[in-house]
């Protein structure tokens, strides 16, 4: 089916917006009566001009200054995101790849390391010989014990480096 | 200077940059917007049915217009440009899941009538859009209220001008058959 259509359409549109409906030539005025498509098209520019016409007088919009500085400061704020993301990008893969070389060093270094935990351990049996046997229901847990307690001495460290601004 | 805080300091550069980071400086903006933000406004008003999303569409409107970097042939082209921006954050709201808002909150403000009959046609003209699809009421204040040709809105709404003879004759039949039958029975 034809979509109806009238070639006087845009005439009609834009003498009732200069004009209003009142203000049609009688030879258009005549036209719109008898057109289909222009009659509708009367009674719409009529409604929606007038709705325009009452929206744009209670209209109080923002200076256009208050939008070129909303949208300065905006464009700063995601410009200082956008090259802040790889250093951030940058320090976690720093950080992965200390703790890898510190536990490769750890492995690697683990049986000189142990032994002077073992020598630790024995003496307050040299010069405590009642702590003795603490000392031994210790020692399993000692590698443990001594790597919590690292964690809990370097992390306020870490942190602190962390999100200082620096 | 020595006054000033980081923020104060950070608001100096990003206004130092603005003219390096948007398409248009600052006097060619005020005169653009002098241009369109009526328009766009009382667009962006009629096509949500809410005047405080207007406010922020138009704002977020504007920042993406001068943060492209397309080349505009003419100011007819930019403004164009505009209003597709504009249609197409309309368009992103309604596919929004929706917050049933209490009606009357956040409408454009309400002109004190000066005949009951007036105020009862706008209210009946906007309960009649708000019936009607984003694309529909884009279409009809573009080509009634604003009186667009075809080709510019075609443009401005990312259309075929031969398709946009159909979409409108449709709008229209619809938009006069709510206003005549408010219930929505009845011709579409």
């Amino acid at each position: 089916m034809k979509t109806p259509d009238c070639a006087r359409e845009r005439e009609v549109v834009r003498a009732v917006m200069s004009r209003g409906s009142d203000g049609l030539s009688d030879e258009l005025r005549s036209h719109a009566d008898s057109c289909d498509v222009c009659r509708d098209v009367v009674s719409l520019v009529t409604a929606l001009r007038s709705a325009r016409d009452e929206t744009l007088g209670e209209l109080r919009l923002p200076a256009a200054g208050q939008i070129w500085w909303r949208s300065a400061l905006r464009a700063h704020a995601e410009a200082t995101e956008t090259a802040r993301r790889p250093m951030v990008w940058l320090q976690g893969i720093a950080a992965a790849s200390g703790a890898g070389v510190i536990a490769a060093i750890l492995t690697l270094a683990w049986p000189s390391i142990y032994d002077v935990f073992v020598a630790v351990a024995a003496l307050p049996a040299t010069f405590a010989p009642e702590v003795s046997p603490l000392m031994e229901a210790l020692r399993p847990v000692l590698p443990l014990a001594l790597a919590v307690v690292a964690c809990l001495v370097l992390t306020p460290i870490v942190v602190y480096l962390a999100l200082s601004d620096e | 200077m020595a006054d000033m805080t980081l923020t104060d300091v950070e608001r100096l550069v990003a206004f130092e940059q603005a003219d390096r980071t948007f398409q248009m400086d600052e006097e060619a903006f005020r005169a653009f917007y002098e241009l369109t933000a009526r328009p766009l406004w009382t667009y962006l008003a009629r096509t949500t049915g809410d005047g405080r999303l207007a406010d922020d569409l138009l704002q977020e409107s504007y920042y993406r217009l001068l943060r492209v970097r397309t080349a505009f042939e003419s100011e007819e082209h930019r403004r164009h440009y505009l209003f597709r921006i504009a249609t197409n954050l309309v368009r992103d709201h309604h596919r929004r899941p929706r917050v049933e808002r209490v009606e009357g909150e956040g409408d454009y403000p309400a002109a004190d009538a000066r005949t009951a009959e007036r105020a009862t046609a706008r209210i009946d003209l906007a309960r009649a859009m708000e019936q009607l699809k984003p694309r529909e009421r884009s279409l009809l204040w573009l080509a009634y209220a604003q009186g667009w040709s075809h080709e510019e809105i075609a443009a401005s709404l990312g259309l075929k001008t031969a398709s946009l003879k159909c979409l409108l004759h449709r709008a229209r039949r619809r938009l006069l058959g709510v206003l005549g039958n408010p219930r929505g029975e009845g011709r579409s």
